[in-house]
């Protein structure tokens, strides 16, 4: 028995279409008296059906299929944000999620104090986090630009702080929406051999991507969804062959 | 439960880290900064104190430290209330990034509130010092029980008020005007002997408010503990708060995820 481990139960996840539904009190009293045109009620968005999933330690797991399969929804269950209809999802291990690198900044706060707000967030201490500050300053070379408030900051000088925090603080089971990449040239490639690592030192690995070549190059598994569901499982190289056959027939349809 | 609590309690770096954020970025770019906190219930009560003391025909020395004391715990409350309906909101990028209870944040909003209210207090002490110097030995007892009374009852009103209106967002006003309403019903700047109706006698000594205020009031204008009465009103006004907090936190946080 592996120590880390995701198992995915008969799980559903649904979006619940009464929050799109809401109508106001306009709109209800037009409804009643019949004036104007029926609102058209939404259906629930039903993302991840019946899914039955162990993914064990040791696996790096691609997922793959098209825009609205379901992946990402997926990856946020096992996070633990979006809550399931039905079914389980038991997780074992320190769960480290890369979804919106640039969400959840403080703008008015130095470079300095985002630090402490990213990592407090993730589940650090005021002393862990103090004791990985200067490898992220470093790696993000932002020099003094580290106390600035971050509204002073660029573009390209965000994205490598939330990147460069993301990846310091690290945990058993890596789940990344699509494989980061940050600023110019020369960062990339710094960036790259950083996530190469982060890779080989996580326990377990999902990951959603629609670059197939980095699937091959990461991944010793993949799944590949439809409609919520895993159409198939197995070798990266078997699995994407056949998305890519069933997306080139459903392309000559 | 049990469970739940333990979690808020392990994440407590992150929301006593959001707290202190949240009162350094208050007062950015302002000159006096946090100094209006005790400035501004200050010059509010030397208000009312001059224009309601003279309309109800009383002293303004005895006055201003009797409005002044019921409106920093009325602040409290209204505040739990007001800033407590966007204390989910204004969380949606942490809420959407790592699966904290959403307790913690109710919890962040109590302690800014009662960090307002502690730096505001210093000035009605002063005022005692000066009027009534033997109140403050029983003050001295009395509040730091009173003070944690008012923060345990601020978070379950913050934690409500923050799901219901996340859900219905016709909430942050109907809650506005309910409060006006409770404020009326409260002795917060009229003293209950000046009533004479005895329907809003009544509805003033029904009110738990009026035994909220006391906690502070008691200890610091009369020199005594607060009453039994006064101590049962708010453990019997927390136990109800509290068991609604638990019932909306089993309920519906799970799903509250889908009304940001």
């Amino acid at each position: 028995m592996s120590h880390y481990f995701i198992k995915i139960r008969a799980a559903n996840l649904a979006y619940p279409a009464t929050t799109y539904n809401a109508l106001t009190l306009k709109q209800e009293v037009f409804k009643i008296l019949r004036i104007g045109k029926p609102t058209r009620l939404l259906y629930d968005i039903h993302a991840i059906r019946d899914m039955d999933l162990d993914i064990l330690e040791g696996d790096k797991l691609g997922i793959i299929g098209r825009n609205g399969a379901g992946k990402s929804s997926l990856l946020k269950a096992i996070a633990g944000i979006y809550p399931l209809l039905s079914g389980k999802i038991e997780t074992s291990g320190n769960i480290r999620s890369m979804f919106e690198l640039n969400l959840g900044f403080e703008f008015e706060a130095s470079g300095r104090e985002n630090i402490l707000y990213r990592g407090l967030l993730l589940g650090e201490t005021p002393k862990s986090i103090r004791e990985k500050e200067q490898e992220i300053i470093d790696f993000a070379e932002l020099g003094d630009f580290i106390d600035y408030p971050i509204k002073a900051y660029s573009a390209g000088m965000l994205v490598r702080l939330a990147f460069s925090i993301s990846t310091t603080i690290r945990g058993d089971i890596l789940l990344l929406d699509e494989i980061l990449s940050a600023g110019d040239a020369s960062f990339q490639v710094k960036a790259q051999k950083r996530m190469r690592e982060l890779i080989e030192d996580a326990r377990i690995i999902v990951i959603v991507s629609h670059d197939m070549n980095s699937i091959l190059k990461i991944c010793n598994r993949a799944i590949y969804m439809v409609d919520g569901k895993v159409a198939a499982d197995g070798k990266p190289e078997d699995v994407i062959r056949e998305y890519q056959n069933s997306t080139a027939a459903g392309a000559g349809k | 439960m049990q469970n739940y609590l333990t979690r808020v309690w392990e994440s407590r770096f992150f929301w006593v880290y959001l707290a202190q954020a949240e009162l350094r970025y208050k007062f950015r770019r302002s000159k006096l900064g946090v100094i209006w906190t005790m400035l501004y219930p200050l010059l509010l009560t030397l208000m009312m104190a001059v224009i309601l003391g003279s309309l109800f025909k009383v002293e303004v020395k005895n006055f201003a430290p009797y409005v002044f004391s019921g409106l920093i715990v009325w602040e409290f409350l209204v505040g739990s209330v007001i800033s407590g309906c966007q204390s989910l909101i204004v969380s949606e990028a942490y809420i959407k990034q790592y699966n904290h209870p959403f307790a913690i944040y109710p919890l962040k909003t109590t302690l800014v509130n009662i960090y307002s209210f502690l730096l505001a207090l210093p000035g009605l002490a002063l005022w005692i010092f000066f009027l009534q110097p033997r109140n403050l030995l029983v003050s001295l007892a009395a509040l730091p029980v009173s003070i944690i009374l008012l923060f345990l009852l601020g978070w379950p009103i913050v934690l409500i008020v923050s799901f219901i209106n996340l859900k219905y967002r016709d909430f942050g006003q109907i809650s506005g005007l309910v409060m006006q309403l409770i404020w009326y019903m409260s002795p917060v700047f009229y003293d209950i002997k000046m009533i004479n109706s005895t329907l809003l006698t009544n509805l003033i000594e029904i009110n738990p408010v009026t035994h909220i205020l006391n906690l502070l009031r008691a200890p610091m204008l009369y020199g005594q503990f607060p009453s039994l009465l006064d101590y049962g009103y708010v453990f019997c006004t927390m136990l109800i708060f509290y068991l609604a907090a638990i019932l909306f936190i089993s309920r519906s946080e799970k799903t509250l995820i889908f009304y940001f």
